[in-house]
């Protein structure tokens, strides 16, 4: 440990800058330094609109729209009550639900049926046949009456006030298309993984999402948790083919020039994948989506034509760049360590490992001073040094592993997820 | 003719009665064949059974389906057993009726010169069992021992239902259902239920019917409804789902898109639909409620009685089922036996053409009882009173004042409707007037004042008006009050 000290006090920033060039450009200054700072500069500009805000909340119950609440899925039935009970509480009411059953094959119909007999559903729709989460999502749209649409997981559970706070924004811009909600883990006690997950949500979705929406360039609006301007999904023609189908419909909605936004406030929680395995295919899965949508069916986002839009370029390029570039990026960096540094490596790796580490925490820390319950996420603390392995080396794999087989094989269109039906359409469209 | 008018325009009973059967004489042919004496007659003389137990078998002219059912109802609901388990044949030339044997009819005839089976089927009905040993009675609850009696009679094992409109359960029992109207049709359940807890019969499921909560009738309309609403009003139409756009939508938004008339064309990404299973397919069915504008998928069938038109949802109708009954030789020998058993202080009368039907005290008392516990109905008792003659019993003599006494209740029998019980002793007539109101009763007893009083005076050279008293009880009132009341029969006596 002395060693260590000395060895470190001994070598100058030069050389540290040299070692740990890829800490210091790509992590360190994005995910810390203008983190901090957009994040000061976001609640700076909240205090400041916070009249706008009260007025648009005002607007919100002037005008009381009907919202219809969207949920797809296959073989959720065990959660579909639990939702109804979580959206009985919201101070919202003025809502339909309407729950669509992708090819159950399970008790989900009988479930659903008897809630909608029982007046806990508006609208139960049945598809004898599975035509994947898109498909469910669209014949939801198609019967849905409301002036806004909000799109939940079953598996999800709501604050009393989720629905009224997505809501507000639409009311602060009409330029607004979508607003994404804040997702925290529901089982972060289950397991390692999970816990894991609850630290990673914290930092990419509450933290990452709140810059992403103040710079411009927020990209995603999870399905899990997602409010939309009717009017405008109309416009799009509701969701395309996924995986990565949420994703996809933010870019149309940048694309048409509006703008999505990400509203802390409105908080839901998911359950998470409590194994490494699950969670891989999940990951697999989710970072497929990235060279199907924005690298292949989005490229026209780069080309300087008549519909070219700067903050979006900017957007895909930086999403881009994060996950596909600088992840290649990783690899060499690592090879130049090995090759250069590779008798220091005893002293590299601890010292990676711990900059890391104060990273994450001194962004943990920030999370605290936003997050409604920070008592309660104390708990994850001790955890944050397996963070170092959990996004540096597992989530960078799961990562490394998609882009490859989605770029090399276009692994994304055998992914059970989707019926074969629809992925061996949208292969023969290449999109 | 009515029965209270040809009971008005003579004398006395019995000159109407035989104005009547001088009536009945010029519509009925005596047929003779293979030693046995059939009565041929129209099915429009129902009224006139009673004067067919001296005929060996009855051959009903067939006319009408409604008039026929009506005859083979009184024959078969008759209080004697001579009549009632009489052998029964239907001449229809040139008809082609079936299920004719449902409606305990014993054969078709086509020819009247052709007879040969008729006769065999006679033989075999008299060979099977004994007329004689079986009594006669109108008591209300020994239904199924009848029904049991004429099954067996027929060498029937089965009492076995059959699908008819003319009950409200849309199933009726061969024999059974003579005894209970269209509405009392569950009442024929009861009474097969008796006759299983008494090991007469055993059961074998046949059917299950659903029948309304309210009323009890199977007939049913059934009407596919919005769950909303409850309008009738609904259109369906099937959703389509493009694969290649994720697009889902009702069948109309793929059709409007469309150049041609049978062309399907994606309003999303404008493609047509070629293949289904290939690039599209059919995943459900949508209804839209064109009354309340919603939309839904499960369809709530509500029902509509057709007979007191109250409006069920399927899940609260009643269910019943439906049983086939096996006679066991146990309920053979016991039905005859609790026959013979229910029918007590027969009427001893010196008038040859006795009048049967006439129950004990005891009888009277168990079937209001029994009525009461089954029937929905109004049921009244009317304890009526005739005048004691000045004349004394000696002076008119024994046997003269007995047959004017039956005289008197025979006649009283035949004013009122035909499932009224009586019985009597002396000058007390207790009737049992099921089904009516207090307005018919008062009606009825106005008449029968009229008829004893006439008779009274044409017979016995009484004077005066209102030789009857009477009163009206319900039966609540009976049953409350019957002890007393069985005590004032005994002091009458």
């Amino acid at each position: 440990m002395f060693e260590f000290i000395e060895y470190w006090k001994s070598v100058g920033w030069g050389q540290i800058y040299r070692v740990f060039w890829y800490f210091i450009i790509f992590e360190l200054f994005r995910y810390v330094v203008v983190d901090f700072l957009v994040l000061i500069l976001f609640h700076v500009r909240k205090s400041l609109d916070r009249k706008k805000w009260h007025q648009a909340k005002i607007d919100l119950w002037k005008d009381y729209p009907l919202v219809s609440i969207i949920v797809p899925g296959k073989n959720e039935g065990k959660h579909i009550y639990k939702l109804t009970r979580s959206l009985a509480e919201q101070t919202y009411k003025n809502f339909e639900l309407i729950i669509v059953d992708d090819g159950s094959d399970d008790k989900t119909r009988l479930i659903g049926r008897d809630l909608e007999k029982r007046g806990l559903i508006d609208l139960f729709i049945s598809q004898d046949v599975r035509g994947g989460k898109a498909s469910g999502a669209n014949v939801a749209l198609t019967y849905a009456k409301g002036k806004y649409i909000v799109h939940f997981d079953a598996d999800c559970s709501f604050d009393r006030d989720a629905v009224e706070q997505c809501l507000i924004p639409f009311y602060t811009d009409e330029k607004i298309a979508a607003v994404g909600g804040d997702l925290e883990v529901r089982n972060d006690s289950e397991s390692l993984v999970t816990t894991l997950q609850a630290i990673e949500y914290m930092k990419v979705i509450l933290v990452g999402r709140m810059v992403t929406t103040y710079m411009g360039i927020y990209r995603i609006i999870s399905g899990a948790f997602g409010a939309f301007r009717k009017d405008l999904l109309d416009r799009v023609g509701g969701w395309d083919i996924g995986p990565g189908l949420d994703g996809d419909i933010t870019v149309k909605f940048r694309k048409m020039g509006y703008k999505v936004y990400f509203e802390p406030r409105a908080r839901g929680k998911t359950s998470v994948p409590n194994t490494f395995k699950k969670l891989f295919k999940q990951r697999l899965r989710w970072d497929k989506s990235i060279i199907r949508f924005r690298l292949r069916k989005h490229k026209d986002i780069f080309y300087p034509n008549q519909n070219f839009k700067f903050i979006n370029f900017f957007s895909s390029l930086e999403n881009i760049a994060y996950n596909v570039f600088f992840n290649i990026q990783w690899y060499i960096y690592i090879i130049d360590l090995v090759v250069n540094f590779g008798g220091l490596l005893h002293y590299i790796i601890p010292m990676n490992i711990l900059l890391y580490t104060l990273a994450n925490l001194a962004q943990f820390f920030a999370i605290l001073g936003m997050c409604k319950n920070p008592r309660e996420k104390l708990k994850l603390l001790p955890y944050m040094p397996m963070m170092v392995f959990y996004t540096g080396y597992f989530l960078r794999w799961a990562r490394t592993k998609a882009h490859y087989q989605e770029f090399f094989k276009r692994a994304s269109y055998k992914d059970p997820w989707n019926p074969v039906k629809s992925s061996q359409q949208a292969k023969a469209m290449r999109i | 003719m009515s029965k209270i008018s040809s009971a008005y325009q003579f004398k006395s009973a019995k000159q109407a009665r035989e104005h009547i059967v001088k009536n009945i004489q010029s519509n009925l042919k005596h047929i003779n064949s293979g030693g046995f004496n059939f009565a041929l007659i129209d099915d429009t003389l129902a009224n006139y059974v009673d004067y067919l137990e001296i005929f060996d078998g009855i051959i009903i002219h067939y006319s009408k389906w409604i008039s026929t059912l009506q005859f083979l109802k009184n024959i078969r609901t008759h209080h004697s057993s001579k009549i009632m388990l009489k052998p029964v044949f239907l001449y229809a030339p040139q008809k082609n009726l079936s299920l004719i044997e449902k409606w305990t009819i014993d054969g078709l005839i086509q020819d009247l010169n052709l007879l040969n089976d008729i006769v065999y089927k006679t033989n075999q009905i008299y060979k099977h069992f004994q007329v004689d040993s079986i009594p006669n009675t109108t008591v209300y609850d020994f239904n199924i021992n009848k029904s049991i009696i004429f099954h067996n009679s027929r060498g029937l094992s089965e009492i076995s239902p059959f699908v008819t409109r003319y009950s409200k359960l849309g199933y009726q029992f061969p024999f059974l259902s003579y005894f209970y109207d269209y509405e009392d049709k569950s009442t024929a359940l009861n009474a097969l239920k008796l006759g299983t807890q008494k090991q007469w019969l055993i059961p074998e499921f046949l059917d299950t019917v659903y029948v309304c909560n309210n009323c009890e009738d199977g007939f049913l309309v059934y009407r596919e409804v919005c769950p909303h609403c409850f309008s009738s009003n609904l259109k369906e139409e099937e959703i389509i789902h493009h694969f290649r756009c994720a697009h889902v939508g009702p069948l109309s938004q793929f059709t409007q898109s469309g150049t041609l008339k049978d062309e399907l064309s994606c309003p999303k990404c404008y493609k047509e639909l070629q293949h289904v299973g290939v690039d599209y397919d059919r995943p459900g069915v949508i209804q839209h409620c064109n009354h309340c504008h919603k939309d839904f998928q499960k369809i709530t069938i509500l029902t509509r009685c057709s007979s007191c038109s109250q409006e069920i949802p399927v899940e609260h109708l009643f269910k019943k089922d439906i049983n086939k009954f096996t006679l066991t030789p146990k309920g053979i020998h016991e039905a005859v036996a609790e026959l013979q058993q229910g029918v007590i202080e027969p009427v001893h009368l010196s008038s040859p053409d006795s009048t049967e039907g006439l129950l004990s005290r005891k009888s009277l008392h168990d079937m209001i009882t029994s009525v009461q516990e089954t029937s929905r109905q109004n049921s009244f008792l009317v304890i009526l009173r005739i005048k004691k003659p000045a004349t004394s019993v000696e002076d008119v003599g024994k046997g003269k004042y007995q047959s004017l006494t039956h005289e008197i209740v025979k006649n009283i029998k035949f004013i009122l409707e035909e499932d009224c019980q009586l019985s009597y002793k002396n000058l007390v007539v207790y009737i049992h007037i099921p089904h009516s109101s207090i307005e018919s009763i008062e009606e009825q007893m106005t008449k029968i004042d009229l008829l004893v009083t006439t008779l009274l005076h044409d017979n016995l050279g009484l004077k005066g008006d209102h030789l009857v008293n009477y009163k009206i009880m319900s039966i609540y009132e009976y049953l409350t009050e019957w002890q007393d009341i069985l005590d004032l029969m005994d002091d009458d006596e």
